[in-house]
């Protein structure tokens, strides 16, 4: 059986908007669990409590943390596929620089030529 | 009744139709003093007293009388019987009619029309060629006698027709347009100059306490004072009188070319009943030494007095001495009279004033010609009639940055004017109404200076309207209060950066606005509002966009072959936003690891941790910095693409091969009259040689342009689409980063160690990690916008592709690209504090 390819995405997909509004919510309660009002209340408390505060904050901390290397990886993965082009891209740039420096070169070498070419056929 | 036609624009121009007002009459005493004072006789005095005063010319010596409503009355007189009794009157040297706009007419209110005055003076400007010889020639053929000319209008000249002429001064005008030498003409026609006050501490420059009442609606003057206060640059008011001896305005060298253009002397002093001069300069630059600081408090003063009529020449030659004496912003808080804002019936609301072809000269030459080539700022106030501004033509010209008014809730000032044509707002005063729905305001209006002691608005005594001795004002409003606080912001913004042309002024104008009243403001996709333009100017913004213009620049006088030079501005461009890009995934990723850390020391102050726990974590921060690292690599890819476009673009290759040619010529030269063949390579041969051999490498460059665009085009907009993408999530991770770091901070450094007891060990060191706590709120503010730099510059990529790559669009570009390299730096500079 022969996979198809899948098209090259040309926008973000419906998917990933999810996933940024979910990550923008745990970003907003991950800053709100860390606020200095319930640092200060928390550390008021028995250990086996802020043990367990702690725990549920470093997974928050882990899920977005997860969330936004997927965000970015996916943003990456994406730019990568274009890498081949802009690469080909710099080639074509550089080579038509090339090409014009070759011309120049090509006359000054003429140029050079030409002025003992000239002296010689004064001398004959 | 007939017509009468006046073009502006010439033959071909706008055509305005006025007709004669059934119910004005226009009268010159011929002793010019006003007819209450007159020595009339009893019937014209019996005549007279059917009519009321309604407007006064008195640069021209007219009053405008208008019939007296009186409901169900029978009229003892007529206009035209009053006209023939009163020019019987040995008193009154002139009885004419008074014209009105013809649409006005066909209004059902058509009493409430705006007269118009004609003065028996006209504009005359001839085609470039005509000889001075000639135009003087037919002048006189008209029996015109010129009153002065104006070089800046090009060959033109004011002129004035025989007194008695009368209404016959509109068919001179239509019969010298028609002439092949004459470019532009029209009669002097007057209205009534409306100004635009509209009927306390400074609450517009900073957040303040007025009665009682905490007002935040500001355009954070105090906050740009920090960078510039208007030194060096010259302010032009040109409004009524303006007192230069008020103790603001009294330090030395503040005042510069004092002019009155209405009696053509250097003294611009008020006349009787004139403060509303004084007010407004005290708005833009008053020196906030003892009673009301100005938004560029140590800008200069040019005061220049214009007691004249809307329409007068001498708004042109105010504009021009303006230009001429170096003024670097102008403020004009007048215009065309407007309508009652609260009463949608009054004809004037409809009626469109067109610019006087003179003064659209005057503002185009400030634009042109204003500090040294730059172009002078030139603001006017949008209008207080709660009507359309497109039909105030002054308001309305392209070059000119009409400001509306806001007031001290962040809202519209209802009675301001909208449209497409105001570019900006400024905090102003504000009235309550019911019918239209409108809430009563929270302050009297702006503060500001007051013509001195009791001649003003504030007649001292009390504290009601102002300061006790009546030197300021508490109550000052209207557009024509917002006018002259843009004029200072346009000052400030040319304080940090002189080297700004007037257009990129309005450019930061725009920038810097915040977007207020999303609710009500209509706000369409260019953020543009046809009731605040692009916002409530915010001064502090303004001064930091303006110092970092140096790309704006640098795009704008950036050379090359001029076939290529479009792909070399964009390359600029794309260039120097990877590297803002890339300036900007470093801080992503030193300001994840600080924030990461902070929290590790949060959870770690409340329960130790483990060694897992702090595995996890550390290998959650490595993963995402790694991506973070691998993005980098592609920007700089993407960095060296948009180079690599701007080096073939700038390449100099071309014009070394013109001069390698030329070389080449003189050697094959020297071989050929050897040969004896020098007749191939004569001078114009070796020149065309060498052109011919420098355009086809210049070809050939924009050719590899040209298929590189095409064979990568499509890819590029991916590329530019997808950083749009990657901004957006950076903007959104960087902004978490720094709020947990700025959180972390704020209870580990500031609140911990001022509530411990033990007394704070270093308190200079406490006060700057307070205060560095607090600006980061306006960092993580300030990140929202940087996505609209990739925008812009995918936008701008488009253009190129479709060959519609404008100077404008650059320019936007360019201030797009400077916000998101500030946005980078602070980004930065947040990581590293």
């Amino acid at each position: 059986m022969t996979r198809r390819r899948r098209p090259a995405r040309r926008e973000v997909a419906p998917a990933a908007v999810t996933r940024r509004e979910l990550l923008a919510e745990l970003r907003d309660l991950e800053l709100a669990l860390h606020a200095p009002a319930v640092q200060a209340r928390f550390e008021k408390q028995p250990p086996e409590v802020r043990q367990r505060f702690v725990e549920d904050r470093l997974e928050i901390s882990h899920y977005v943390a997860l969330l936004a290397h997927a965000e970015l990886a996916d943003i990456q993965g994406q730019l990568a596929r274009l890498e081949p082009e802009l690469r080909d891209g710099i080639a074509r740039l550089s080579s038509a620089l090339d090409a014009a420096a070759r011309t120049a070169a090509i006359l000054n070498a003429l140029t050079s030529l030409l002025g003992p070419l000239a002296r010689v056929l004064a001398l004959a | 009744m007939p017509e009468l036609t006046v073009r502006y624009g010439g033959r071909n121009g706008r055509a305005v139709r006025f007709a004669l007002s059934p119910g004005m009459v226009v009268v010159r005493t011929r002793n010019r003093a006003p007819l209450v004072r007159a020595l009339v006789s009893a019937r014209s005095r019996e005549v007279l007293d059917s009519f009321e005063r309604h407007a006064a010319f008195p640069e021209h010596g007219v009053e405008v009388l208008r019939l007296r409503p009186v409901p169900g009355a029978p009229r003892m007189v007529d206009r035209d019987a009053a006209r023939e009794l009163l020019r019987r009157d040995p008193a009154v040297e002139f009885a004419g009619c008074a014209l009105v706009s013809a649409s006005s007419l066909r209004h059902p209110n058509a009493a409430l029309a705006e007269p118009v005055v004609y003065t028996e003076n006209l504009f005359v400007a001839f085609r470039e060629g005509t000889p001075p010889a000639r135009a003087r020639a037919l002048l006189q053929d008209y029996g015109l006698r010129v009153r002065r000319t104006l070089p800046w209008a090009g060959h033109a000249y004011a002129v004035s027709a025989p007194r008695g002429t009368g209404v016959a001064v509109f068919e001179i005008a239509g019969a010298l347009l028609d002439r092949p030498e004459v470019e532009l003409c029209h009669p002097e026609l007057v209205r009534r100059r409306l100004f635009r006050r509209a009927f306390a501490p400074q609450w517009h420059l900073r957040s303040a306490r007025v009665n009682g009442v905490r007002i935040d609606a500001h355009v954070d003057a105090a906050g740009a004072w920090r960078a510039a206060r208007g030194e060096g640059v010259t302010i032009a008011i040109i409004d009524e009188g303006i007192d230069i001896d008020h103790e603001e305005f009294a330090r030395r060298g503040k005042i510069v070319a004092p002019r009155d253009v209405t009696h053509g002397h250097d003294d611009p002093r008020p006349g009787r009943g004139e403060a509303h001069g004084t007010a407004c300069a005290g708005i833009a630059c008053a020196e906030g030494r003892a009673g009301a600081s100005g938004v560029a408090p140590a800008a200069r003063l040019m005061p220049i007095r214009m007691a004249s009529g809307i329409g007068s020449f001498d708004e042109a030659t105010a504009l021009v001495w303006a230009v001429d004496h170096a003024a670097d912003v102008i403020s004009c808080s007048w215009g065309p009279p407007d309508g009652q804002w609260w009463n949608p019936d009054d004809p004037t609301h409809g009626e469109e004033v067109p610019l006087p072809d003179y003064t659209r000269l005057a503002i185009e030459y400030a634009a042109s010609r204003g500090r040294k080539g730059r172009g002078a700022v030139v603001c006017f106030a949008a209008g207080n009639g709660n009507e359309p501004v497109e039909h105030d033509g002054y308001a309305s010209h392209p070059h000119v940055v009409a400001v509306a008014a806001c007031n001290d809730r962040s809202t519209r000032s209802v009675y301001s004017d909208h449209g497409a044509a105001i570019w900006c707002a400024f905090p102003s005063n504000d009235y309550s109404s019911d019918a239209l729905g409108h809430p009563p305001p929270r302050t009297p209006g702006i503060w500001t200076t007051d013509v001195t002691g009791n001649a003003g608005y504030n007649p001292g005594g009390g504290l009601t309207r102002g300061d006790r001795e009546g030197d300021y004002t508490s109550g000052f409003g209207g557009t024509s209060s917002a006018c002259p606080g843009v004029a200072g912001v346009a000052a400030l913004v040319l304080a940090r950066n002189p080297r700004l042309r007037a257009r990129d002024v309005r450019e930061v104008i725009r920038r810097c606005c915040d977007r207020i009243d999303e609710a009500g403001g209509e706000y369409d996709e260019d953020g543009h509002s046809r009731y605040y333009g692009y916002g409530r100017v915010n001064a502090r913004r303004a001064v930091s966009i303006a110092a970092r213009f140096v790309l704006v620049f640098a795009l704008a006088m950036s050379g090359g072959c001029a076939a290529t030079a479009e792909y070399g501005e964009l390359g600029k461009a794309g260039a120097a936003y990877a590297a803002a890009v890339e300036k900007l995934l470093v801080a992503d990723a030193e300001l994840h690891a600080d924030a990461s850390s902070e929290r590790l020391l949060q959870n770690d102050a409340l329960a130790n941790l483990t060694d897992a726990q702090y595995q996890r974590a550390t290998d959650d921060d490595r993963r995402l910095i790694a991506t973070l690292w691998v993005l980098r690599r592609h920007v700089r890819l993407t960095r060296e693409y948009f180079v690599r476009l701007g080096d073939v673009a700038g390449d100099r290759t071309a014009s070394k091969v013109d001069d390698t040619t030329a070389a080449l010529a003189r050697e094959l030269r020297g071989l050929g009259e050897r040969l004896e063949e020098s007749a191939l390579l004569d001078a114009d041969g070796r020149k065309a040689l060498g052109a011919l051999a420098a355009v086809g490498v210049s070809s050939a460059l924009r050719g590899a342009l040209a298929r590189e665009l095409r064979a990568h085009g499509d890819a590029i907009r991916r590329e530019l689409a997808l950083q749009r993408t990657l901004l957006d999530a950076l903007a959104a991770h960087l902004g978490a980063s720094l709020s947990a770091v700025t959180q972390a901070r704020e209870h580990r450094l500031v609140r911990a160690p001022l509530l411990a007891e033990k007394p704070i060990s270093n308190a200079d060191r406490w006060v700057a990690q307070r205060r560095a706590v607090l600006l980061a709120d306006g960092a993580v503010a300030e990140l929202a916008a940087a996505s609209e730099a990739a925008a812009a510059l995918e936008s701008a990529f488009e253009a190129l592709m479709q060959g519609r790559l404008t100077a404008d669009r650059l320019s936007a570009l360019g201030i797009e690209l400077q916000a998101l390299l500030d946005v980078a730096s602070i980004a930065l500079e947040e990581g590293e504090r």
